[in-house]
């Protein structure tokens, strides 16, 4: 049945081609696909394309309008500037290694605006029995202020389970991760974050 | 609404992409998924463009200001035979080195790429080089003209196949090419300012962003990204 079908698809596309190159009439048309199979098959078909070719002549009223109608290229302008200010989830990472001194694990120093960080995800894989890390979260409040300490956590030992999350919020003046290793050997830390911000 | 990174269709094939938001620090943060380590050497600054944009200054020759990828973490960026694309938002300014490198993997007349901006005259080229140590010739590349100083600029170059296409704000513009021929292999660091052998060829100038995807974007991807990162220069 469905190869059945196929046929009839390649066989009026085929018919299609003829007629739009002007080399076979309508008629002639008509007059091969009875020839080809069962009236009754060929109606169903004949009022599937009818129900197309109603629905192409009603879309095609409303496109064709939109090239050249002023107010609709104003008004994809301004759905244009909306969707190209959306924000991008964009992710970044790396690896620190820490030294004993406190260290930048994610920072974004100067925003260009408000942007919203989401998490930075720490991996404690590599941190040991022997190791003590201070993981801090900053953020400013004004333009051009003090970094301001939100949070401060100890982690004393391996960590299980060893993925630690550092949620963050909104931010419009900086915000930064730190990780300080107070006890001890120098461990790297695979890092990444997750925020949404204007490409 | 949110739109993701790797669903928006220039980012498929992203492989670098550093939009220099740290603000501070020695580190580039790479947003494409290979995180290529980029760190900065010498004492570029971080300057807010007029758009309050964060971007890379760069003092050009003297400063020993450039950024770097050590090779062994960018083989993915080793570009041969197969299609790429290099973009970005820069702006450069005259200095005693007419040519200044914007961003490079190679060895001259030996293997790899860089992209380049030259004076010559009243002219201001920005030029996409392959190099290769034997063969019809020893280098092979495209050029656009244009590029004026003190302008900042998206660029966008497309490799594929033979030839190349550059983009200048989205939109295609004229482009000399020879027939490229595919560079050979190269074990250069990626190099971001500065020639390979960090000697001279400077960039002094301003970097917003740079990208580099392994895929030929199209015209549409070049305009879409231009316009989705008008924020640059608004």
């Amino acid at each position: 049945m469905i190869g059945k079908w196929y046929d009839w698809g390649i066989y009026l596309y085929s018919q299609a081609v003829d007629a739009l190159s002007g080399t076979v009439s309508n008629t002639s048309i008509f007059g091969r696909l009875l020839a080809k199979s069962d009236v009754a098959d060929f109606d169903r078909v004949i009022h599937s394309l009818e129900a197309i070719g109603d629905a192409a002549v009603a879309i095609q009223a409303k496109t064709d309008n939109l090239p050249s109608d002023p107010a609709t290229e104003t008004t994809l302008a301004v759905i244009q500037a909306v969707t190209d200010a959306l924000p991008t989830l964009t992710e970044t990472g790396g690896t620190v290694t820490t030294d004993g001194n406190e260290q930048d694990v994610y920072i974004n120093n100067a925003p260009d605006g408000i942007y919203k960080p989401v998490v930075v995800g720490i991996d404690f894989t590599a941190h040991t029995a022997g190791e003590t890390v201070v993981l801090r979260k900053y953020r400013r409040v004004k333009t051009g202020g003090d970094w301001i300490k939100f949070d401060e956590v100890p982690y004393a030992g391996a960590q299980d389970p060893p993925g630690i999350d550092v949620v963050l919020q909104p931010n419009r003046y900086g915000v930064k991760v730190t990780i300080e290793k107070t006890v001890g050997t120098n461990r790297a830390y695979d890092w990444e974050v997750f925020y949404e911000a204007v490409a | 609404m949110t739109a993701f990174y790797d669903n928006i269709s220039y980012n498929e094939e992203m492989l670098l992409d550093l939009p220099f938001r740290r603000g501070t620090g020695i580190i580039a943060d790479d947003i494409a998924k290979p995180h290529h380590p980029v760190t900065l050497v010498g004492t570029p600054s971080w300057d807010a463009l007029g758009s309050g944009k964060m971007a890379l200054t760069l003092g050009g020759d003297g400063s020993g200001d450039y950024a770097q990828c050590l090779s062994a973490n960018c083989t993915g960026l080793d570009f041969t035979s197969g299609d790429y694309s290099i973009g970005g938002w820069f702006k450069w300014e005259n200095s005693v080195d007419d040519s200044q490198i914007i961003i490079a993997r190679y060895e001259v007349s030996d293997s790899g790429w860089e992209v380049y901006l030259t004076e010559v005259g009243a002219l201001r080229y920005m030029t996409l080089r392959h190099h290769h140590a034997a063969g019809a010739s020893l280098r092979t590349g495209a050029y656009s003209l244009g590029w004026a100083y003190d302008t900042l600029f998206h660029f966008g170059i497309t490799r594929s196949g033979a030839s190349a296409q550059f983009y200048r704000n989205g939109e295609a513009i004229t482009t000399v090419s020879d027939t490229l021929i595919d560079p050979e292999t190269c074990d250069q660091n990626l190099n971001i300012g500065v020639r390979y052998t960090h000697d001279s060829n400077y960039l002094k100038g301003s970097l917003a962003r740079l990208n580099v995807c392994g895929e030929a974007l199209t015209a549409q991807d070049w305009k879409t990204m231009y316009e989705h990162q008008a924020g640059y220069a608004s």
